[in-house]
Order: C-alpha cells, then sequence, then structure tokens
C-alpha cells in the first residue's frame, strides 16, 4: 500500500469511527462543544502517531508473549504526557475534558493500530496510519461537536452564531442535544450519510 | 533467545524504566505552570462567588489583579476567634480538607471578605464533601447579614457527566442566591435541597432548592455539605451577627 493510501484512507473511506465504529464513547463524550472535541481530535491524533512510531520503531525487539502490554505501556505513558501538558498549558479544556483524556488509553482506535498496523510496517508507514487514523476521528468529532453545539446552545467556539431574530420568532436550543442521546442520533446520521454515499456495507 | 524468560523481564524492565523517567520529569517539570492553574482557578471561583467576576475570559494576570484589589482573607479558629498565621504561610495555603483531620481545637478555617475600602460587601468560605463519585469542591459567598447566600460555585468535581456534574453548572447555583440559611429563631438551618421545585406556598422556601433530577445522591451531597461547613463557622458568623444587632441599636 502507498504511502499516500495509508494516510488517506482512514480518513474517509476506512474511516475508524463511521466504518469500523471504534472510539465511539469518548466520541459521544466530549462533544457537547466544539472546542474540547477539537483538542480531544488533536490530543487522540498525536497519541496514535506518537504511540505508533515508537512501536514501530521497536516492533522486531517486542517479545510476542508480552507485546500487548508494552504497546499498553506506550500508550499509556503517551496519554499522562499529553494530560499533564494539558493541565499545564490549556488548564480549563483539561478541566472539561476532565477523566476522557486519561480515557484515552482504552480508545480501542489506538491499540487497534499499532496491533493492526504499527507492529507489522516500517515508522514512516505507521506514522502516517496514525496521523490519518487520528485525522478520521477528528473529523466526526469536530462535525458531531459543532453540530451539538450549533443546536444545543446556539454558539460556535463560545460565539452566538444563532441570529436573536431567530429566537424572537420562536426557535429555542434544543436540549437534547447537549446530552448523549443528541450525539448518537448526529452520529448515526453520519453513518447513514456516508454509508449511502459510499455504498458500503458490512460483510456478513 | 528472543522467547526466553530472561530477555522478556529484561526488555520489559527497560521499557518500564524509560517511560518511568519520561513521566517524572514531566511531572517535575510542568508542576509549577500547573500549581499556578489551579491556585488561579480557586481564585477565580472566589470572585465568582462574590460576584466579582465579570466574564470567562480574562487572562490569568487580570484574575489575579482583580483578586489582590478586592479579596481581603484570614482565617478563624473554631471558637470563632480570628487568627494570625505564622510568617510566610497564606491563608490559601490553608486546605479545608486536612484541617479537618485535625482535633477540632486546632483547626482554621479560611475567610475571604470582599472589602470596598472598609465596609463588608461579602463574605466567602470553602466549601467541600463527598457526593457519588467523589469529593467536590467549592466556594460559598454570604452577604454582609450573614445570612443571605450572593453567590455558590463548584470548581471541582467527578460527579456524573451530564448529571451530577451539574452541580457546575449556572442555572443550578443561581437557584441559591437569595436563600437564607438562619430560620426565625436565629438556629442555623442551612439550605435543604429537595427532589422537586420547592413550592411558592412553601412556609420554608426561604431555605428550600431544587435538586438535580437524576442526580438525588450528589444533590444530597451538596446539602450535606453546606450544612457541614456552615456549622463549623456558626460561632464565628454568630459572633458578627450580634455585632451587627448592635450596631443596629446604637
Amino acid at each position: 500500500m502507498s504511502n499516500k493510501k495509508t494516510f488517506f484512507e482512514p480518513i474517509i473511506h476506512n474511516n475508524p469511527v463511521t466504518i469500523q465504529i471504534l472510539g465511539i464513547c469518548s466520541a459521544l463524550a466530549v462533544t457537547t462543544q466544539l472546542k474540547p472535541s477539537l483538542v480531544m481530535g488533536i490530543a487522540v491524533t498525536v497519541i496514535i502517531a506518537m504511540s505508533s512510531l515508537i512501536v514501530s520503531l521497536i516492533r522486531s525487539f517486542i517479545p510476542k508473549k508480552i507485546r500487548i502490554i508494552v504497546e499498553m505501556t506506550i500508550i499509556a505513558t503517551m496519554v499522562i504526557l499529553v494530560d499533564q501538558i494539558l493541565r499545564a498549558y490549556m488548564f480549563d479544556v483539561s478541566k472539561q475534558l476532565s477523566v476522557f483524556v486519561g480515557l484515552i488509553i482504552t480508545n480501542c482506535i489506538v491499540l487497534g493500530r499499532l496491533e493492526g498496523f504499527a507492529l507489522i510496517n516500517k515508522p514512516i508507514p505507521s506514522i502516517l496510519d496514525g496521523i490519518g487514523n487520528g485525522i478520521g476521528y477528528s473529523l466526526i468529532l469536530v462535525v458531531v461537536g459543532a453540530g451539538r453545539e450549533i443546536l444545543g446552545a446556539g454558539t460556535l467556539m463560545g460565539y452566538s452564531v444563532i441570529p436573536q431574530s431567530l429566537y424572537n420568532a420562536g426557535y429555542e436550543n434544543n436540549g437534547l442535544m447537549v446530552l448523549a442521546p443528541g450525539a448518537f442520533i448526529l452520529l448515526g446520521l453520519i453513518v447513514w450519510l456516508q454509508r449511502a454515499v459510499t455504498g458500503h456495507y458490512e460483510e456478513e | 533467545m528472543r522467547n526466553s524468560n530472561l530477555y522478556t523481564f529484561i526488555f520489559i524492565s527497560i521499557v518500564t524504566i524509560i517511560c518511568a523517567g519520561l513521566l517524572s520529569s514531566a511531572a517535575f517539570y510542568l508542576k509549577d505552570k500547573q500549581q499556578t492553574n489551579v491556585e488561579v482557578d480557586r481564585k477565580k471561583n472566589i470572585l465568582k462567588a462574590v460576584k466579582l467576576l465579570e466574564n470567562n475570559k480574562m487572562s490569568q494576570q487580570e484574575i489575579l489583579d482583580l483578586y489582590n484589589q478586592n479579596i481581603e482573607n484570614y482565617v478563624v479558629n473554631n471558637l470563632g476567634e480570628i487568627i494570625n498565621l505564622p510568617e510566610g504561610i497564606l491563608v490559601e495555603d490553608i486546605d479545608p480538607e486536612k484541617e479537618d483531620t485535625k482535633p477540632e481545637s486546632d483547626r482554621l478555617f479560611p475567610v475571604y471578605v470582599k472589602k470596598s475600602r472598609t465596609v463588608v460587601l461579602a463574605y466567602c468560605i470553602p466549601i467541600l464533601g463527598k457526593g457519588l463519585w467523589s469529593t467536590m469542591y467549592g466556594y460559598l459567598a454570604l452577604e454582609p447579614d450573614l445570612n443571605t447566600i450572593l453567590g455558590i460555585t463548584f470548581y471541582k468535581q467527578a460527579e456524573t457527566p451530564g448529571l451530577g456534574s451539574e452541580v457546575e453548572a449556572e442555572n443550578f447555583q443561581n437557584k441559591f442566591i437569595g436563600k437564607q440559611i438562619w430560620d426565625d429563631e436565629d438556629n442555623l438551618v442551612s439550605v435543604k435541597i429537595l427532589k422537586l421545585e420547592p413550592s411558592p406556598n412553601s412556609p420554608n422556601i426561604m431555605y428550600e432548592v431544587a435538586g438535580i433530577s437524576g442526580a438525588t445522591k450528589t444533590s444530597d451531597g451538596v446539602m450535606n455539605l453546606l450544612l457541614k461547613d456552615l456549622t463549623k463557622y456558626e460561632t464565628y458568623f454568630r459572633n458578627l451577627r450580634k455585632e451587627l444587632v448592635q450596631k443596629e441599636e446604637i
């Protein structure tokens, strides 16, 4: 597979969230607003890319028997590192993301990419695959986050986007969008839309 | 060789040591910055409780300036006397959580006051206690009559996202504004948190607010911690209230 394909495939055609339906838990939890979604997307991208690179570099030294443990150790280290940096430089966002930064450790996309790709590929394709999957994940988070913030709170990045005249005309923010079901509905619509366009279907 | 137990053992030891080293150095170098963030966040919440925070977009320096210009602080003991702290220790350094573990006579209780020249405009005390999953930390501000609630904030909690975590939401906190903590016979009653909106005809409506639906345990936690922490300051507040009455009589 060419590097270009490795990088672009997970963004749309093999998107980890909408095609493989991985990482749903965090996609629902942090997407009430655009800003935390964006930060979460960046954090996950950095973590997948870094862990993929490291695992790929040491792949021929990792004993088969303990490879999952080694992968988890590397992921956990990266996650805690990112968490510490967020706490130091983006305190408000880290408060908002709270436990979900730590829970990136359990995001199946990360372990899935290490097991399925980095362990058997060279460093450059591995890092591209990591970044591609991270961007694919972030893309969905950003779309869901923006949708939920606009429909649920009438704002985007904290700024009002829905004109006051619309509220005066009787428009109301949709409270359901702020809760988890709102994320489910939006995510479901995106999955449906994508499959309708690309014609992808689950293999029996 | 790759499959030998010794190799596995050596390999995982090296990985662990490198990871541990990386994390400890990160924790070491970022510690100061993180602590400053936590301190500024606390001061920001004191300002929020006493209604001085105009918006959420203030820079750290603006928050510190606003705090230094308007807030004075001191500590009282369990007899309600103001205590001088040993030099080098700030009121902000007093950790209410640690004080709770000391014997009662040694405990110190921080008080933050919002002042304009010599006139006290608000009293603010730290509050903390268990909710459903976590300890919740916040501040309670009272008007100068030491009876009416001016504001309440929570700045750290790990309650259920979307349910209990609503204690951080403004529409829950705003329900407390204007409620009272002393009844007509001068008993400390604190605020009761009900499951439903208090009925407008209730004789106790001044002391009642509605809890968060779907988060009864968290709401009960808030109710308990308010009573617990107000009781700590009861003697001090009683003394102040007596002074207020005497002033009025003069």
